[in-house]
């Protein structure tokens, strides 16, 4: 594997999430966007914080690479 | 729209030299790596992507680096969490807020629930509804009102739906006369007045710190520092000035004389000094002036996408002529071909980018995104 496209790989994966694409690697798995919404935590202690809404990246692998 | 394997490689191969060929044999290597270094129990990482390791169960797994995190987050970049609740030690003491904040799951009082019953409504109802508005709305659709903490932050600025309006007047109004709801809360009052106090204080500080004190100061204390850096040159014509004007003074007096006009030279030269200084390094990054060349990659607002060149290149002609450091920059785009990109600004960081963006004109404002140059 060489440098470039170990950055050209970065670059096209990012760009494409961001555009709310979803990249999938054969044999690996799918990388998605996900959209959190802003929701309340309630820690242990009583304080309760309003979380912002946040974009995520999330990668589900492929049924085959669960072992 | 989904990307697989094949439209992967396509995009790689466009944006280096590799041939498709390669561009795929260096994915199967990648994704061989991938799950030979997980399979060993180790993750592998690739600096500015990510963590690919496999959990306990045996899942594989991904975590974000950092970096991407930030990029793909961009349309929420510096959002904090918001306190709504204040821990339960300190929480105890503000009874009234406390209960009104509480979840509906949480038990509360008896009494205090009959008694404050109505003001606990309205509180719910907002944020129930917000919540289930918004739950299958677009993100940057989000209901946005003043009541919102995270409203100022929102990119786009929808119009608040007017059935809830009632409500937020409401609010307001208990809001602004909080004294006749509960007049036994000192410990506001206190808070409130420490913070006044601490407020001004850090005023203080600033305003003496950037300078606009300086000729003040410098007038009444000649201060020893101010004169002795610049001594060499001011000094002689001012003397010449002085005794000129009017020869018939007593020693005492020149000197005062001489040290009232020196000291604010000196001051206000210092000041020509400290403007320069601070000029400098504000110029590399900054919405203002000359487009630099900037080795690292930086962000930029991006105001307008064009197919074509020469529109692109007039519109940024018109953003020069407006002060703004207006820039072009070309980008793939995957249906549409080259896209041409009037930006204005250079910025080190994504947050400075959006402040800035948030300052500008309102047609502005409403329609942008932070670009990256790299």
């Amino acid at each position: 594997m060489n440098s470039t496209f170990i950055k050209a790989f970065k670059q096209v994966v990012r760009e494409e999430l961001i555009k709310k694409n979803s990249v999938e690697l054969e044999g690996l798995g799918r990388f998605e966007l996900i959209h959190k919404k802003q929701h309340q935590v309630k820690n242990d202690d009583g304080q309760v914080v309003m979380m912002p809404p946040s974009d995520v990246v999330e990668f589900t692998p492929e049924k085959k690479v669960k072992s | 729209m989904k990307i697989d394997n094949q439209k992967l490689i396509e995009l790689i191969a466009e944006k280096t030299e590799l041939d498709a060929e390669t561009a795929d044999k260096q994915l199967s290597e990648l994704v061989a790596r991938v799950k030979e270094t997980a399979d060993k129990g180790k993750a592998l990482e690739i600096k500015g992507f990510g963590l690919f390791f496999r959990s306990r169960s045996g899942k594989l797994e991904f975590k974000p680096s950092r970096e991407l995190e930030t990029e793909v987050n961009y349309k929420y970049a510096g959002m904090e969490p918001v306190e709504m609740k204040k821990p339960r030690d300190i929480a105890d003491e503000f009874t009234g807020e406390a209960e009104k904040s509480k979840p509906e799951d949480e038990p509360e009082p008896e009494g205090q629930k009959a008694s404050e019953g109505e003001e606990t409504d309205w509180l719910d109802d907002i944020w129930k509804g917000e919540g289930e508005e918004s739950r299958d709305a677009d993100p940057g659709d989000e209901d946005i009102s003043d009541e919102d903490p995270f409203g100022g932050l929102m990119l786009d600025d929808p119009e608040e739906p007017p059935q809830k309006e009632p409500d937020y007047s409401q609010l307001k109004k208990e809001k602004s006369e909080p004294s006749k709801r509960k007049t036994k809360n000192p410990i506001n009052t206190l808070v409130t007045a420490f913070v006044t106090v601490l407020v001004i204080i850090v005023g203080i500080l600033v305003v003496i710190e950037f300078g606009f004190l300086n000729i003040l100061t410098g007038q009444d204390e000649s201060d020893p520092t101010e004169v002795t850096q610049i001594e060499p040159k001011p000094q002689a014509p001012v003397e010449m000035d002085t005794e000129e004007a009017d020869p018939p003074v007593t020693e005492e007096e020149e000197q005062e004389q001489d040290d009232l006009p020196e000291s604010e030279e000196a001051s206000v030269e210092q000041e020509e000094i400290s403007e320069i200084e601070t000029d400098e390094p504000s110029q590399t990054f900054g919405l203002h002036g000359q487009v630099m060349d900037i080795d690292e990659r930086f962000f930029t607002i991006i105001l307008h996408s064009m197919r074509n060149e020469d529109t692109a290149r007039s519109i940024r002609e018109n953003l020069v002529n407006e002060g703004y450091r207006a820039l072009i920059t070309t980008h793939e785009h995957v249906e549409m071909g080259t896209m041409w990109r009037v930006g204005i600004g250079q910025f080190e960081t994504l947050q400075s980018a959006q402040q800035a963006a948030q300052e500008l004109p309102q047609n502005y404002r409403d329609n942008h995104f932070i670009g990256i140059i790299q």
